[in-house]
């Protein structure tokens, strides 16, 4: 029995324990940083391809930035966004990782170096990107090289976002952490889920507008968020997000990482007048107070919904018209704006094969809505930013704020001209016809 | 004299010459007790002989007697075998045979270790279960046990539920998945391997109706052992490293007392596969107690705590990378090999017996039991999430280092588009690391507000299970006996989550991040704000209730020429589900009580043997049966809801044995032909499936019922004994198991607005029949043979070289992919580029290539004194063939399209996932006995 105690002691003492503790945090040593996204992008300028590759061959090369983009909740892929300072930022990157879950490697805020040899740089999609070269490109980053080239620090800041007017936006905050005061979603977009609509491909995007000039810049979500079937907020308030550039790099979006990046608090800024389309049947425009009336040819301003309207949108245009000539008024409502401080006038217009055809606008103070011809009264043309052939297909502008007379009466008029000739048979989009106060 | 001493340990046999020829000879144990009651036969005749009360035997031969076998039977069923020959003096004395070394040949041999070869997520995984088997002297099962059961052969190719195993007296039986949990009794050699009896398929003279494929018994007693001790070390390279046992039994006479325990460990940082890490601690402790002639009790303690690294199947093209010992469920933390999948049991078992037997022709025994304790797997949590404004935020990426994603493979998945230079650095990155990168998961947990992104939690069973039984055995005349048994069990098993190690994080939070609306994602609504800590359930948590009955009678007779039995059983299973948590995508039907499932069955055995001469042996046995499916097969996705299977009903199997046994002098040959016919299978499997309904993706539930499955075939054997001390011996076993039908598929998944637009009903669609009559039934090569030849020298040392050859082994199928949503798009009308012809190549089942194993086995043994030492050697798989031993097709591809997509690309995503067997492996065993 002895012996059976012994040999019980002797499997006893091959025990091991096989429990593993949490592993010491591994000190990190920060490379001599030898360049900036500055310069990055400077070198990006010269080049003439605008694309660029930092040789092997080079010293070593290093920049840090504080990372502003987070996909935890799926907004963002395989990208990470970072700027090159936390509190005074002047310039952005974006960084094409082939890698998902990027959040639980450098959270927002954290301070991160990337070594470029061997890397590529350009203006991808109209953003400064960091990534794999590529002739005539930049690419995602294989996943098996991020760890050479994206080493992160144990420093994690605040991000102070930029504080921007929409109508200040410029391409060189591209890829800057920003935030928008005083911006509500455009009445249009009420009701709709950030990205989960029948026409979200890929993307949803929502108009945001400014409160005091009723400009307005898009908010993408990616239809794989995790948020992307939340409703839009209905309030007013702050936005914080990444100023990005659309696929296309046809216009400037924001980015949000998440809900609480859209802080909403004060109730909604509507426009004295605000006019979206939204509730008319499709086909022939016909509302209470407004004209669309054909002064040559066949063609009216009709009523329609696609995947680059905003919501319901009118347009007009006279392909395959076999109009000799097409000339078409919308005419609006009249306004009071005399009790108005500071009224102000504004519209979004977009194109699709803008040619020689073209779409004025204008106004009149004393238009008699029994006249029977409309070309009669004194319309005075208001010079705005309409959308053109000079533009891209299908993108919209908004036209800013014109200021208007003190006057009792303010009607407007939209005149298309155009023919059935393939040279002038573009088409016009309006929406979002606005009069409202700016300060 | 003890009543039951089957190990004999010592024969002292002469051959004399007197008026008749004789072999005389006396049994003993190494103490010199004498050994009674011992039955010896000459093989091949109808001679036999029981050894006397001082262990005496004379055994008359026939006149022309000049060489042949002794064959020694016990009360157990232990057998053995002695080759005897006259010489020229005709005068042979055959001095002391030290049997139970010999026994020990058998036995010691590699036990191919089963609890390894069975594991491996079955959620996943149709089919990949080897039979088990313990041989005995038989060359054919023999050849089964130690050479075809690596290449997970199956005995008539049915899988291990069809497979009863009794411990004493008690059914050792897991109603989660039908099969005996072999690992509950592992390391116990030294004594399992000798209280053991193999019935193979339909049985007569058994308690209980016996399995379908087979019974095993293992009578656990310190009076079927004998006294003494023994100890003894294993060093292998296959599935552990080394093993040590320790066993000693002690009978006190004067008290009527019999005690025996065996200790034993088995460990390893990892086996013939990469990480496959192995710790395991056995223990048994027998008592018995002689009340007196008429009654004994005895009472069993077995707690066998084992846990082990798990492998992975591969793809081809991670098999072409990695080889064929690569397992991706490791990664080394602080220079520590971690296996990220950790199988666990740890189940005390606990049985009483009692044993009255109140006159000569009456024998009671009285069976309680309880099985304790759990059983988990562990895992890599890599989806931990947090509630943000009132979405999900948080989720991190699937650290499996050949995840689709990271393999080269998906670089180039774009045929117009291949990134050669992705798939190269992949590719690189895979050949230089390939393994888990713990240390990443630890400094993504210290990323986020707290809660962990990764962790590693395990999957669990609590087992409680009650179980008793009455035996009886009565002797109605000489010839006729009666064996009845009545048996009922109770079980609660408790089925959870829980985290096991937040590898770094303070807790976790407990949503279901691929629920399709937030309302749905938590996985307990009584407790979402909760934090969930370490060792918490968490994800699900339900009990299972199963409650059954058993009674069953045989009738038994047993007669000089003839020999006949028929028995019945019935029984009633009853499986209830409890949900304790209210999982918040069915809130109305995951907490409390389900339903009852109830199944009622009725079984039906018979069989007769005719000896001709008692050399020639003809039987023809029978049954049909009718089981219920294991509790795993009968509630569609118990994790999350209280559902049943829609039409759930119980197996009806029928099978016919035709065999003749020809025992010749010097040979021994025996062939069987069998049919099997089994019906109304159902079966539920797991996976994501991408192309339901057109083009769909869902996690779907894949509920399989009134399937059919077709075996029949035969096996045969042959030895022979050139001389004395050398045999040769074929084995083969021809077999055909095909699926018999074409089952009833339906599939189960959470509602969502995607599962509404295909028309799903409460969670669960049907695809009408999965087109399976002729496919093949996967699991191990139908076909295998084996020819081997031995060496036995008198010197006590042997010598064994098998050659083994496989085939007809195949893929198993996905019956998705054999239903009408295999061509039928969106709108329900065939995919508009569907073709016949690539259809069916696409289709058409994988047959394994045939493949040719040499293994080696020997031993010697030396008697010192009173004390015996040895050892065995066994080298399988000598020539290091590559083989696969199974594997299964991702379920992932569900449509034409997306299947043939797939499968146009040079290195497809989701090709099948296969099992490779084992190149070259060692097990040397030593052992000292005192």
């Amino acid at each position: 029995m002895k012996k059976s105690l012994l040999l019980v002691a002797f499997f006893l003492g091959c025990t091991s324990s096989v429990e593993f503790p949490v592993p010491e945090a591994k000190a990190i040593e920060a490379p001599e940083l030898t360049t900036s996204i500055q310069s990055v992008w400077e070198r990006v300028q010269q080049s003439e391809s605008g694309f660029i590759r930092f040789e092997e061959t080079e010293s070593p090369l290093w920049l840090t930035g504080f990372v502003t983009s987070s996909d935890a909740t799926g907004n963002f892929y395989k990208e990470l966004y970072i700027q090159d300072d936390f509190q005074k930022p002047t310039r952005g990157l974006r960084l094409l990782l082939d890698q998902t879950a990027l959040h639980s490697f450098a959270p927002f805020g954290t301070k991160v170096f990337v070594y470029l040899n061997g890397l590529g740089a350009g203006m991808h999609q109209g953003v400064l990107s960091l990534g794999s070269y590529e002739a005539d490109g930049v690419a995602l980053l294989p996943a098996p090289l991020i760890n050479t080239h994206l080493v992160r620090s144990e420093q994690k800041e605040e991000i102070q976002a930029v504080p921007l007017r929409i109508s200040e936006i410029n391409p060189d905050q591209i890829g800057l952490w920003v935030v928008l005061e005083g911006v509500q979603f455009s009445k249009s977009e009420l009701g709709k889920s950030y990205a989960a609509e029948a026409f979200d491909e890929f993307d949803g995007e929502r108009w945001l507008v400014d409160c005091e000039d009723f400009r307005s810049v898009s908010i993408s979500t990616s239809v794989f968020s995790k948020f992307k079937s939340v409703l839009v907020d209905s309030l007013q308030g702050e936005v914080s997000g990444v100023l990005t550039r659309d696929f296309f790099n046809e216009k400037d979006l924001l980015q949000i990482n998440k809900l609480a990046d859209i802080h909403f608090t004060e109730s909604r800024c509507d426009p004295f007048f605000g006019e979206s389309f939204e509730t008319y049947p499709m086909g022939r425009f016909e509302g209470a107070g407004w004209i669309n009336w054909i002064e040559e040819g066949t063609q009216y301003w009709e009523v329609y919904e696609d995947e680059n309207s905003l919501g319901q949108s009118l347009r007009i245009g006279s392909y395959r018209s076999r109009d000799v000539a097409t000339i078409c008024w919308l005419i609006t409502p009249s306004f009071d704006v005399s009790n108005l401080n500071k009224a102000h006038f504004s519209f979004r217009t977009s194109t699709a094969f803008a040619d020689n055809s073209r779409l004025e606008v204008f106004y009149s103070t004393n238009f008699d809505k029994e006249s029977k011809d409309p070309t009669q009264e004194a319309w005075k043309p208001i010079e705005v930013k309409i959308a053109s052939s000079a533009d891209n297909d299908l993108i919209w502008i908004d036209t800013g704020p014109t200021e208007l007379p003190k006057d009792k009466k303010v009607t407007f008029a939209f005149r298309y001209i155009g023919s059935g000739k393939t040279a002038e048979d573009g088409t016009y989009e309006l929406d979002d016809i606005r009069v409202f106060e700016a300060h | 004299m003890r009543k039951f001493s089957p190990f004999l340990i010592f024969l002292f046999v002469q051959l004399l010459q007197a008026q008749e020829l004789e072999v005389h000879g006396y049994l003993i144990t190494p103490f010199e007790e004498p050994i009674s009651g011992c039955t010896l036969f000459l093989k091949g005749t109808q001679q036999k002989v029981t050894s006397d009360e001082q262990g005496f035997f004379t055994l008359p031969l026939p006149f022309n007697f000049s060489s042949g076998i002794l064959q020694l039977r016990t009360a157990q069923g232990t057998e053995l075998e002695i080759p005897i020959k006259k010489n020229t003096t005709g005068n042979i004395d055959l001095g002391r045979w030290i049997l139970e070394e010999r026994f020990s040949f058998q036995t010691e041999q590699t036990q191919p270790d089963w609890e390894a070869l069975l594991e491996e997520d079955t959620v996943f995984d149709r089919g990949q279960i080897g039979s088990v088997l313990q041989s005995q002297r038989d060359i054919f099962l023999n050849t089964v046990a130690f050479q075809f059961s690596p290449s997970f052969y199956r005995l008539r190719g049915l899988d291990n539920s069809n497979q009863e195993v009794r411990l004493n007296g008690l059914v050792m039986q897991s109603y989660f998945r039908g099969s005996p949990r072999w690992s509950q009794w592992g390391g116990l050699n030294d004594f399992t391997n000798r209280a053991q009896r193999f019935y193979n398929g339909t049985t007569g003279a058994i308690f209980g109706f016996g399995g379908f494929l087979s019974t095993t018994q293992f009578d656990l007693k310190p009076s079927s052992f004998r006294e003494g001790s023994k100890i003894s070390q294993a060093f292998s390279n296959s599935s552990y490293r080394f093993r040590t046992m320790f066993s000693s039994v002690k009978n006190f006479e004067n008290r009527n007392l019999g005690i025996g325990i065996l200790f034993s460990r088995r460990g390893g940082k990892q086996g013939y596969l990469e990480g496959t890490s192995y710790d395991a601690w056995s223990g048994v402790m027998l008592i018995e107690k002689i009340w007196s002639p008429k009654h004994q009790s005895s009472f069993t303690t077995l707690f066998t705590p084992n846990r082990r690294g798990k492998s992975a199947p591969l793809t081809q093209e991670v098999f072409d990378l990695k080889g064929r010992q690569y397992n991706p469920h490791w990664g080394l933390q602080e220079n520590k090999i971690r296996n990220s999948r950790i199988a666990r049991t740890e189940t005390p078992i606990l049985i009483l017996n009692h044993r009255w037997e109140p006159t000569e022709k009456s024998f009671w025994q009285l069976s309680a039991g309880i099985i304790l304790g759990r059983i988990s797997s562990s895992r890599l949590g890599y989806n931990g999430h947090e509630l943000l404004d009132g979405v999900l935020s948080g989720g991190g990426r699937n650290p499996d280092p050949v995840y689709y994603q990271s393999l080269p493979s998906y670089a180039l998945r774009r045929e117009t588009a291949k990134d050669f230079g992705r798939a190269y650095q992949l590719q690189q990155a895979l050949l230089a690391d390939g393994q888990l990168d713990w240390d990443s998961l630890y400094e993504a947990n210290q990323t986020t507000s707290g809660y962990g992104i990764y962790s590693l939690y395990d999957y669990v069973q609590r087992i409680r299970q009650f179980q008793w039984g009455v035996q009886q055995r009565q002797k109605l005349s000489t010839d006729l006996e009666l064996f009845s048994e009545l048996r009922m069990t109770r079980e609660k098993s408790t089925f959870f989550a829980q985290p096991i190690d937040l590898l770094g994080a303070s807790f976790l939070w407990d949503y279901n991040p691929y629920a399709s609306e937030i309302i749905q994602a938590p996985n307990q609504l009584q407790a979402v704000e909760e934090k969930i800590d370490l060792h918490t359930p968490f994800q699900y948590h339900y009990d299972i209730n199963t409650q059954a009955f058993h009674l069953a009678s045989s009738l038994n007779y047993e007669a000089s020429g003839w020999d006949w039995f028929v028995g019945f059983e019935t029984a009633s299973r009853a499986y209830q589900r409890e949900g304790i948590f209210q999982n918040g995508t069915y809130p109305a039907h995951s907490l409390g009580a389900s339903p009852k499932q109830n199944f009622f069955t009725y079984s039906l055995k018979a069989g007769v043997t005719y000896a001709l001469t008692g050399r020639h042996h003809f039987t023809f046995r029978g049954q049909s049966s009718q089981k219920p499916p294991s509790f795993s097969n009968v509630f569609s996705n118990p994790r999350e809801h209280n559902f049943t299977l829609p039409n759930s009903t119980f197996e009806k199997n029928k099978a016919l044995h035709f065999s003749y046994q020809w025992q010749g002098v010097s040979m021994d040959f025996k062939t069987e032909l069998y049919w099997i016919r089994r019906k109304d299978l159902q079966e539920v499997g797991f996976y994501f499936a991408d192309g339901v309904g057109g083009d769909t993706a869902l996690f779907v539930q894949e509920i399989t019922q009134g399937m059919a499955h077709q075996h029949y075939g035969f096996v045969s054997s042959l030895s022979y004994s050139i001389l004395p001390e050398f045999k040769v011996a074929a084995v083969a076993s021809v077999g055909d198991f095909r699926y018999a039908n074409n089952p009833n598929l339906y599939l189960g998944t959470a509602p969502s607005d995607s599962a509404n637009q295909l028309a799903f009903e409460q969670g669960i669609k049907t695809f009408g029949r999965a087109s399976l009559k002729n496919y093949r039934l996967a699991g191990g090569p139908q076909q295998a043979f084996s020819a081997s030849i031995h060496y036995e020298d008198p010197n006590f040392w042997r010598l064994s070289v098998y050659g083994n050859y496989f085939s007809n082994a195949y893929l198993d199928p996905n019956p998705l992919l054999r239903t009408t949503n295999f061509y039928t798009d969106h709108d329900g009308l065939p995919f508009v580029d569907y073709d016949l012809e690539q259809a069916s190549r696409l289709l058409k089942q994988e047959q394994f290539p045939s493949y040719f194993i040499l293994s080696i086995n020997g031993g010697k043994s030396w008697r010192l004194g009173d004390t015996y030492a040895g050892f065995f050697i066994s080298i399988q798989n000598l020539l290091n063939t590559l083989y696969k031993t199974g594997g299964y097709e991702q379920g992932r591809n569900a449509n034409y399209r997306s299947l043939k997509e797939d499968f146009d690309r040079d290195l497809p995503l989701f090709s099948p996932k296969y099992w490779w067997g084992r190149g070259s492996t060692y097990f040397i065993s030593t052992y000292y006995r005192f």
